[in-house]
């Protein structure tokens, strides 16, 4: 029993204050524990946040209004004040489309654009590549560099382009800008796309707020079992196969041939139950609030060419650079050089858009490089007959340049890199191979168990959610509650942020 | 609330409540396989968690420490340059730190690995340690596990690991540093202390830490003053390194510490 004297002492702190402050702490602002979709602490708010939402649903004004709070506040949480800047950079969205919008005058509205082009690339320019750019510039005046101080908000790159998509498509009159601010705000801040995208298209999400349909069953069920898939990708998987891939980035020197490609082909597949995981969950909590995001993630590794693979991969991202780069750089139409080229030009910018580095550039550049040679070699590959050898062929290929470039994506420097591939080729003793399943079977297991449920027909995954969504309450409490007990036996003892959080 | 939502919202509630019931009871065993809480209880519920620093009433005794440090002579420190292995759970990384600035003021070289959530069974039963010691080839060791056993009830299950452990190490000189118990005397300690060779267990328990918002890790200026407490007892221990304090120039030093992640088993 507590000793009753403690009562008077000064220092005594009672276990509900000391309750309260804590959790007063967990929902501060930690720079070191964003507040991610698998978290509890998302998930505890969350379960405030639904019938609050439900019940205001039907008055369209207050549920936008208490959104964006909600929304502000999920910022807030991951990026602490900097919640301020996206208000602003709504506020000067809104009103530079309303001015676009306004006048007649073509020069006038193209200037106003480009104004709000630059404002949103110069602050993304700032806090994601200043200190890159820096870098280099003193690189060749070899002088002495000293990195600002400067931190990157969360899910950045994700809302700029979104901002810069809304005015380009109110420029273009594809849209008309919102009467609201709040609307626009919504917009820009929805929780479920904030941090890591998708990224959401005004022209498909704007009319879905001006409907403000409610969510039918199937979209809140068939949400929930998006994110329970995407949990599954990202707090087992995800995080389980990274154990053994990041001692492999770590120190390359200490691996084999068949390690170094195991880590590789583990690093293809936990980026991609990283990413498409984490954008599950977000398209999952949309569709449960009644918004469609469309899908991200089209099982990109079944992809046969590298064109096909970026129709597959981070869809939202690959249409946006194909709509906002590709297309306004003259696309195709230009003649072929210029074709390649601009396929190439958008690729440099995509990479460059994952990360203020030469890695991501090179990244792109490859990226560029192969879509050109594949739409070069398209008139040859169309009269090659379809068949199992050249499907496999094609698979192949792709496969394997896809997943030797996510090696510079992944690694630290270039070297690396270099040397995880030398160890490949140089150090690949097969007979090795069987030893490495028994040393690491658990991790075997899970990547092939992966690799095949990557290689099922979506329509069996259809079948599998209209199942979920058909079947009893209390089933459905069990898979949930199998789910969380699974996240809760993967758990790291600290949270792995996911890839693209920093994008 | 809308009755579509209704079930989705009990359902989540329901799954919550279950979550944070079965944190805040006692451990579940189905089989041979205890069921992981998720980490609620020491979130919220401060009583079970809180440490010395923060209720500021728990009285520390140094008692212990003066104990074990009776039972050994003063054996002379080697004075040759050593090379330092220091492994563990996530408690490591910070004690490595300062750990790699006494090597470097002491002409020692340190390798390090932390391996996140790490127990004794996990060391003992994976090839890991192994490999690190075929690797580093370590002539002295500090090992720091026990922190994610405080709350085995009985710790004695542990001792055929920590007993591997050891018989892994071989001869090689050890400290194994004890956990910095945030919670009441769980026996950890003596079942460690028991185990170890003598003057070989530093039982840090009793000693107080700042600690991080998780209630259990010290800070990193709090790891510092726990490596120093450990380096200052050295000399006394059964196998004293030079171990002089690292002077005030040695700014910053590059850590060879290897991350390996939770394995969760």
């Amino acid at each position: 029993m507590e000793d009753i004297s403690n009562l008077f002492d000064p220092k005594y702190i009672s276990p509900i204050q000391e309750a309260a402050k804590n959790i007063w702490h967990l929902l501060a602002y930690d720079p070191s524990a964003p507040m991610l979709f698998s978290s509890g602490l998302f998930w505890m708010l969350f379960i405030i946040f639904l019938p609050i939402y439900a019940m205001l649903k039907n008055r369209r004004g207050q549920m936008v209004l208490f959104v964006v709070c909600f929304s502000l506040y999920f910022y807030y949480k991951s990026s602490g004040f900097f919640f301020l800047m996206l208000i602003a950079t709504s506020m000067v969205d809104w009103f530079v489309s309303h001015i676009i919008y306004r006048l007649k005058v073509r020069r006038a509205r193209l200037c106003m654009m480009w104004f709000s082009i630059i404002i949103s690339l110069s602050i993304l320019g700032y806090f994601k590549y200043a200190n890159f750019f820096l870098w280099n510039w003193n690189q060749m005046v070899e002088g002495n560099f000293q990195p600002l101080d400067i931190i990157l908000p969360v899910g950045i790159s994700f809302y700029t382009f979104q901002s810069i998509s809304y005015v380009v498509d109110v420029y273009k009159e594809r849209i008309a800008p919102t009467e609201n601010w709040l609307d626009y705000l919504f917009f820009l801040s929805f929780f479920p796309a904030l941090v890591a995208g998708p990224i959401v298209r005004a022209d498909y999400f704007l009319p879905q707020l001006e409907r403000n349909e409610r969510a039918s069953n199937a979209d809140i069920w068939g949400g929930l079992w998006l994110i329970i898939i995407g949990i599954i990708k990202k707090a087992v998987i995800a995080d389980y196969i990274a154990q053994y891939n990041d001692l492999v980035f770590d120190e390359p020197s200490l691996y084999t041939g068949v390690q170094a490609l195991m880590g590789v082909l583990g690093y293809t597949m936990q980026i991609y139950c990283d990413f498409s995981g984490y954008s599950d969950m977000a398209i999952g909590l949309a569709l449960l609030m009644g918004f469609h995001l469309g899908i991200n993630f089209d099982s990109p590794y079944q992809s046969r060419n590298l064109t096909e693979f970026w129709r597959r991969w981070h869809i939202s991202l690959s249409s946006w650079l194909r709509d906002y780069v590709y297309i306004p750089l003259g696309g195709n139409r230009r003649g072929v050089f210029r074709t390649y080229l601009n396929n190439f030009l958008t690729m440099l910018i995509g990479g460059l858009w994952h990360g203020a580095a030469w890695k991501f550039i090179f990244w792109g550049a490859m990226h560029g490089v192969g879509l050109a040679i594949h739409k070069a070699c398209r008139p040859v590959l169309s009269r090659i007959p379809d068949n199992f050898l050249t499907i496999f062929i094609g698979w192949s290929i792709t496969f394997v340049y896809v997943s030797l470039l996510w090696v510079f994506f992944r690694a630290s420097d270039f070297a690396t890199s270099v040397l995880i591939i030398e160890n490949i080729f140089r150090d690949f003793n097969p007979a090795q191979i069987p030893q490495f399943f028994e040393a690491r079977t658990e991790w075997c297991v899970m990547m092939i168990i992966l690799i095949i449920c990557h290689f099922l027909p979506q329509q069996w995954a259809d079948v599998l959610q209209s199942l979920f969504i058909r079947m009893n309450w209390v089933l459905k409490l069990i898979i949930f509650l199998l789910t969380v007990q699974l996240v809760v036996e993967f758990m790291s003892e600290e949270v792995a942020p996911f890839i693209y959080f920093q994008f | 609330m809308k009755s579509n939502y209704t079930g989705i919202w009990l359902l989540l509630t329901c799954a919550l409540a279950i979550m944070i019931f079965v944190s805040f009871s006692d451990d579940i065993s189905v089989g041979g396989w205890t069921v992981k809480k998720a980490p609620f209880a020491e979130t919220i519920y401060p009583c079970k968690f809180t440490d010395t620093e923060l209720n500021g009433y728990r009285t520390v005794t140094q008692d212990s420490i003066k104990d074990s440090l009776k039972e050994f002579k003063v054996v002379e420190t080697d004075s040759m340059p050593k090379s330092i292995f220091m492994f563990g759970d996530s408690m490591t990384y910070n004690l490595a730190r300062r750990l790699a600035k006494y090597a470097k003021q002491n002409g020692h070289e340190l390798h390090a690995v932390n391996w996140d959530s790490s127990n004794t069974k996990i060391w003992a039963e994976s090839d890991t340690l192994a490999y690190f010691l075929n690797k580093y080839n370590p002539d002295y060791i500090f090992i720091s596990l026990g922190s994610n056993e405080v709350y085995f009830k009985d710790p004695t299950k542990r001792m055929p690991y920590v007993k591997k452990i050891l018989s892994l190490i071989g001869d090689i000189p050890y400290v194994w540093i004890g956990p910095p118990n945030w919670n009441e005397e769980t026996k950890i300690n003596d079942m460690l202390e028991a185990t170890c060779a003598p003057g070989s267990f530093f039982r840090s328990q009793g000693m107080k830490f700042v600690r991080q918002q998780d209630h259990i890790h010290p800070t990193r200026a709090s790891s510092e003053q726990w490596m120093d407490s450990i380096m200052r007892w050295l000399p006394k221990s059964a196998h004293p390194i030079l171990a002089v304090t690292p002077s005030d120039s040695i700014k910053k030093v590059q850590n060879k510490v290897v991350f390996l992640k939770a394995l969760n088993r």
